[in-house]
Parts: C-alpha cells; structure tokens; sequence
C-alpha cells in the first residue's frame, strides 16, 4: 500500500460522505406521504430520508465517467490528431488508409468478427431454443453447463484448447480456422444468455395461435418465433461481434500471431513501435467502425421490434 | 428534533471514515518498518521474474534482505517493487509521469543509450565518484562487463563521449540463438542450428517460432540477408586475413544497417519465412519446446536455461546453439532516473546486488547471466559446483574445455563433458562472445520505417481482385440496409395504409362499445 492508493482512499471515502450528506441537505421536499408530487408535509419527509433526487445519485457515476471515459477519450483524439511535435496533422489516418496491410488487418478483423458471429449465432440459437423449451429445472442445468466455463480464468481453458488442438495435429497448420475456434469457445456463452433470455420470455400463446390458424412448425417458427428473437440475435451479436475485432490474444495463442487483428495493431504501436499518435488514430477508426455496426444493428432491432409488435 | 440527530449521524459517518482511514495508513506505514531513523522509500522498477525471490512468501526476498542490509547500516529503507512488462513500457511511464516515479530501473542497453540521449538518466558518478574505481560493483562486476560497458558501447553526448558504463551497472546479460531438439526427421539439426538461416527450410516447416518483437526478429532477417557477406567476413576472420578489432566493427556494421534498401530486402526475407513458421511469439516458445509442439525456438539464453531446466524434469533433451554467422548480445542495467529522489539510497541496491551472494540467487532464479564474477571468482566457484565442472584436465576421452577467462578476474580454463547445455548458454566461450555484437537503438525515422515494415510482414495483402469483392460487398450491404430502413418511404405500399385506417375504425368501436 503506497501513500497514493491511501490518499485515494481517503478522497473517495470523504466525497462519498460529502455527497450522501449534501444530497441529505438539499433533497427535494416536494414528496407527499402517498408519494405523489407537489405536497409537502412534515409526515414525508420523515418518510423520505434519503430523497436523493435522481442528478444527486448520478454524481459518482459522473465523475467515473468524466476521469476514466471522457478523459482518456479526449487524450485519444488529442493523440490521434497530432504527430510528434505536437502539431495538428492528419498524417496518422493517411498513413493508415495508405498502407496496404493496415487496411487487410482491418478486413480480416472484420472477417473474423463476422464469421465468429455466424458460427456463434448457428450454434447458440438451435441451443437456446431447446433449452427454453425445456423443463425449467433440467434447462437450467443445462444453462448452468453451458455458463460455468465462464467462472473458469479464460488462459486457463484457453491452454486446455490449444493442447487439444495440438493432439488433432491443427496447431500451426489451421490459423484462421482455430482462430475461429477459439473464438467462438471465447464468446459463445456470451450469444447463448441473451437468446436464451429472449426465447424463454416469449409468449407462447402466439405461437399457439399461429398453430390454430394452420401455420405448419416451420411456418410458425420462421413467422413468429424467429422475428420475436431478434432483439436477442441482435445484443448477442453485439456482445460478440465487438469484442472479436479486437480480441488478439486469442489470435496469438490459437494462430501463432499470423492472423493478423486491428486491435494488436494498436497494442505494437503503444507497447513496442512507441508511436502513441498512430496508434490513436487506429482507436478512433476502429471506434468509429464499432459506432457504425452498433447504429446499423440499432436500426435492425427497432424495426423489428416495431414488426413484432405489431403481429 | 429527529432530523438534528440525522446531521449527527451523518457527521459521525464521516468522522469515522476519517479515523478509519488515518488508522489504515498508520497501520500501513507501520508495517514497513518502525525501527530508528526516518522512512525512506526506494521505488524499484524492473522486469516480470527478474528478481530473486521464493514465491512462497508475498514480499520480493531480495528486497526485504536489502532492506535488512540498510538497517544495519543504520537507514530506514522500504522498497516498492514495480514491474514492467517492455522497454518502450518502462520509457513512456518515466516519460508520462515527468519527473519522480521511480529511484531505479532497469532497461536494456538501446534503451539506457536512448534514455541517456534524451537526459532521462543521471551519471552512476555524479552521486559516487569512486562508484567505477572502488565500490562493491566495481569491484565484483566481471572485467568482461566492464570492458563492454567503459569501452565497446559508446556515443557522442555533446562534444564528449559518453559510455553505456557511465549510465547503468550491469545486472543480467545473454545472447541470442537457437534452442532445439534432436529430431529423427532431420538428421543434420545440429549443424543446421549454427546456421541462422536453417529455419527457411522446409524440413522445419511449421515446427519454428520466432519473436513476436521486431527488434529481435529483424536480426534474424538481417543474418539471412546478408549470409553470404557474414560468413565470408567469418572466413576471413578465422583464417586470419582480418584483425580482430576489423572483424568486430564490420560485424556490428551489418547487424546495424537499418537503411531503406536493407528493410525493404528484410521484409521480403521475412514474409517468406511466415508460411514456414509454427509462429510468432514472446512468451509460448518455452512451453511449446518442451511440449513438442516445435522443434526449433528462437530464444533469449535466459529463457533457453529455463526451457531446458523444464525439459529435463520431462526427461527431454534441449540444446542451444548460437549461429556462426554472429549473434546478438544484450546487457540489462541498473540506471537511476534524473529526477529520482533517493539516489544515494539507489546506488546502494545496485551495490548490494553485486554482493556474490546475491547475484547467484538472482542467477539461479532467472536464469540468465549475471555480470557479477565475484571478487575472487565466486560465481566461478558456483558454476562449478552447479554442473560439476573439473579444473584440471580429466584423462578420460570427450571432454572439452571451456575457456572462461575472459569473464572472470584469474583464469577460468575448466572441462567439462557436455555440449550445448545449460553452462555453456549460460557461460558462453570466447569464440561464441567474438561472434556476438551489440546492437544500437533506432532513431525516431527507423524505428517508424521498421515498425512499418513488421505490420507488412505481420499483415498480409489481399490481392486487387479479393479487395474488391470485399467493397462490393460492403456497399451491397450498406444499400441493402437503406433500402431496409426506408422501404416504407421509398414504395409506398398500399396494404399499409389500409392496415392503419382499420385500426382507427376498430377503436372507435371499441369506444362506442363502453359507452
């Protein structure tokens, strides 16, 4: 324990109290004792003792979010933005999109991205679906067989794999493909919750009642099963499609390092090229890539949200 | 009445969470040490595993057994032990924080000269004169490490020269080569590991790993772009037509040459290696060998003890090979930053570290060699007893000798009957350490170019065609979307216009219904 982490300590400790005590102070009064707004009485306010209004709660929030989000954000665009004397240059995003080998890192990021979310959603969804229609007590075990590798350290289970892959004779010959491998053993957990979360809270009756109109299972399920998941393909792909682009350690231990990703790109340009301004300027495209997939995806699931309920 | 004890409460909250705290840092700094004299905090930076220390206990043992030193010394010393992870790491943390962050640290020789260059660091003499004539250093550190530090590796500061020794005290050193196992499949591997450019071959297809670190694997590029060059300099040097000193320059020269015609050619060398490789990596290697999973492993000597030390608990064989056409030596340091704050306190740690004593537990932990010898040779003392060296020549057949003394302060000619195991990575012979050279830091412009070149390498490039599919692609997904999203606009259908109104009128039916 350095003096610092303590003097950290203290400061968090001091604004906490600080801010549950003036939120005490100048809560709003404005609560009646039937909890509707506009009446004031002794009687609620007693009630009330930690009225924080809502601004009041978000402070902690705020200031994580400020010190540890929107700062380093700004730190990035500074760097992405300047070159080494400090100058505004764009030369960083030029030398990116000059460079032949950057902009495949960045297909094959995205290659890898989608294929692990094809496969993942392939495998996870037939999964899903048996599970939720499955007596909710040997479902949940199921669930659980499925969950508890995630309770396992991930280098752990990752060095399991390799040495299986190794037994099939695949390590060092198969890179994109046990790259793909590893990946999807990586995130699937991560496809099988939300689909299974989705599927389970589905109404039934509907599916039902596609059935009494004469909708055969296939019909039944392509009309009305498969639209009302969606917004669960859709947050699995997105816990999955993400995180792919720039999860390189699993390149490194699955592919020898030879499938190239764009978040290692950025890792050699910090950690060993010495070259912050490049390497935030490939954050910021990459960041951008990501905003994009998130507002395309976004677009899906509110039409198709809208398409289902108006089933 | 109620609301006055609330405040109370709140107050004695955080009255509370004071006094916590307060007692939490007493109780903090009282755990470091309460005897005589005031705190004096050394922060220590050094590599992961780079240190002695048991592991059974949650402190380092070999800062606690410094801070026991101090004590009897009559100082209060705690030491904070930080680790990092690479030298760029080590740089940009003393670039950031610019100014105090640590009291001593320990890069690699490129980076003590690039640090030095740049002021980062002060001169071991300006806190000791007699730091280089008569201190516990000097006096231990081996004549070998001296000689390299005071006189090879030196670079214009200013209008003087300057020397790697003036800035750092040697703490661990190794050389560069090949760590492998004899396999059925290829008879000749011995002989083939002397050569760099044996893993081009496809016998070792997909059975060699090199680093995952530019710096380290642009070497190996170099060895096989200008093999011819280095082995006719090789020639020439064993048959006598080059002097020693020549040899030596010439040999730093072409392991130093970083113009644009050279990366270009080095990258070319290395994608033809990448379909050949097992992989890139900086840290598998040493499991992978001893599993089986390659053959060939390009390898740091300290790691390469540390592979065969593993190995032969699975009753494995590894052996180590430096190629003929020269090799890389390196050399980690202690330095003090400019800005520390405890530097007399730091010079200390670098003495202590050089005590015997300590540089064979450090050895022993890390594996690496240390640049310590010892006063009266003591790590030779070791190093015999550690592998059951003779000193005098057995009469018995297959035993070869093992010429030391350019290492240590007497002569060192000892016998022993096994080759390219862990003594001989540990302690090189002369005529592997006359093959080995130094190589120099990239300035700004080459290490961009470098670095450029190692994404080209690491990357690949999709042909015209293949691009192009892509694009496609991605436009058709793009207008598929559009089209998607704005159907209802752009064809205005008629069914669901109709679908609206018959919801109204089903309302207003429902209305009518309640009334």
């Amino acid at each position: 324990m350095d003096y610092l982490t303590i003097a950290l300590l203290v400061v968090v400790i001091v604004l906490t109290a600080a801010i549950a005590f003036f939120a005490f102070r100048y809560r709003k009064r404005t609560y009646g004792k039937d909890g509707r707004e506009g009446v004031t009485t002794d009687k609620g306010l007693k009630r009330r003792l930690f009225a924080f209004s809502r601004k009041q709660l978000c402070i902690p929030y705020g200031v994580f979010l400020a010190l540890f989000v929107v700062f380093p954000l700004f730190l990035i665009l500074y760097n992405a933005f300047t070159d080494r004397s400090g100058h505004i240059s764009f030369d960083n995003f030029i030398l990116f999109f000059s460079t032949p080998s950057t902009i495949t890192n960045l297909f094959m990021s995205l290659l890898i991205a989608f294929v692990t979310t094809a496969v993942c959603i392939l495998i996870a969804y037939p999964l899903a679906y048996i599970l939720s229609r499955m007596k909710a007590s040997r479902g949940y075990i199921l669930v659980m067989l499925f969950v508890m590798p995630m309770w396992i350290n991930f280098v752990l289970r990752a060095m399991a794999l390799r040495e299986l892959l190794d037994l099939f004779g695949w390590l060092g010959e198969y890179n994109f493909l046990n790259t793909i491998i590893g990946m999807v053993y990586d995130f699937l957990p991560f496809m099988i919750l939300p689909l299974y979360s989705t599927l389970i809270k589905m109404d039934r009756s509907l599916e039902e009642a596609a059935a009494d109109l004469g909708a055969g299972r296939t019909r039944t399920f392509v009309k009305v099963t498969l639209p009302l998941s969606v917004p669960g393909i859709i947050s699995g792909a997105m816990m999955v499609f993400l995180p792919t682009m720039s999860c390189y350690v699993i390149s490194e231990t699955f592919g020898g390092g030879k499938i190239p990703l764009i978040g290692k790109l950025i890792e050699e340009q910090f950690l060993a090229a010495d070259n912050w301004h490049y390497g935030s300027a490939i954050a910021i495209i990459m960041l951008i890539i990501m905003f994009i997939t998130m507002l395309v995806t976004g677009g899906f699931k509110s039409e198709n949200v809208r398409g289902g309920a108006s089933l | 009445m109620r609301r006055f004890a609330l405040r109370k409460m709140f107050l004695f909250m955080i009255a509370l969470s004071l006094v916590f705290c307060v007692l939490f840092a007493t109780g903090c700094a009282g755990a470091g040490g309460s005897s005589e004299g005031e705190e004096i905090i050394l922060r220590v930076c050094n590599w992961e595993d780079y240190i002695f220390d048991d592991e059974e206990t949650d402190y380092i043992d070999m800062c606690v057994r410094f801070e026991d030193y101090m004590r009897e010394k009559g100082y209060n010393v705690t030491v904070t032990y930080s680790t990092f992870g690479t030298n760029e790491n080590l740089y940009n943390d003393l670039k950031i924080a610019n100014g105090y962050l640590y009291d001593v640290v320990c890069p690699s020789d490129y980076m003590i000269e690039k640090m030095a260059r740049e002021g980062m660091l002060t001169k071991l003499t300006e806190i000791d004169e007699s730091f280089k004539t008569d201190s516990v250093y000097s006096r231990n550190a081996s004549p070998y490490i001296k000689r390299i530090f005071e006189e090879d590796i030196t670079w214009e500061e200013g209008d003087s020269e300057v020397t790697l020794g003036d800035y750092a005290a040697g703490y661990m050193w190794g050389t560069m080569g090949y760590v492998y196992r004899l396999v059925e499949r290829v008879p000749t591997i011995a002989e083939d590991m002397l050569d760099w450019t044996s893993i081009w071959d496809s016998a070792y297809r997909h059975r060699v790993t090199i680093k995952d670190s530019v710096r380290d694997s642009y070497f190996v590029g170099i060895a096989y772009v200008y093999k011819d060059e280095l082995e006719t300099l090789k020639r020439d040097f064993d048959e006598g037509r080059v002097s020693f000193s020549e040899y030596k320059t010439t040999l730093t020269e072409i392991f130093n040459r970083t113009d644009k015609e050279t990366v270009d050619k080095v990258e070319e060398a290395l994608s033809s290696l990448k379909d050949n490789l097992f992989g890139f990596e900086v840290d598998s290697g040493k499991t992978d060998i001893v599993t089986g999973k390659i053959d060939v492993y390009f390898a740091w000597s300290g790691d390469a003890v540390y592979a065969m030390d593993e190995a032969e608990s699975d009753n494995v064989e590894l052996y180590y090979a430096v190629p003929m056409q020269g090799s890389n030596v390196f050399f980690d340091g202690w330095c003090i930053p400019e800005k520390a704050q405890q530097k007399e306190v730091a010079l200390e740690f670098i003495n202590f570290l050089a005590y015997p004593d300590n540089a064979i537990d450090n050895m022993e932990y890390i594996g690496y060699t240390t640049s310590i010898a010892g006063e009266n040779d003591e790590i030779l003392e070791w190093a015999i007893d550690t592998y059951e060296l003779e000193t005098e020549e057995p009469e018995e057949e297959g035993y070869y000798e093992a010429d030391l003394s350019y290492f240590f302060h007497g002569d060192a000619v000892v016998y022993t009957d096994i080759r390219g195991r862990q003594f001989e990575t540990q302690f090189p012979t002369e005529d592997i350490i006359e093959r080995c050279v130094f190589m120099h830091y990239f300035d700004v412009e080459t290490n961009e170019r470098i670095n450029l070149m190692w994404e080209n390498i690491k990357g690949f490039t999709l042909p015209l065609w293949a691009m192009i599919l892509i694009i496609v692609a991605i436009v058709l997904l793009i207008v598929a979307y559009l089209l998607f999203k704005f159907r209802d606009k752009l064809f205005k259908r008629k069914d669901f216009v109709v679908k609206k109104e018959k919801k109204s009128k089903y309302k207003i039916i429902e209305k009518k219904n309640l009334d």
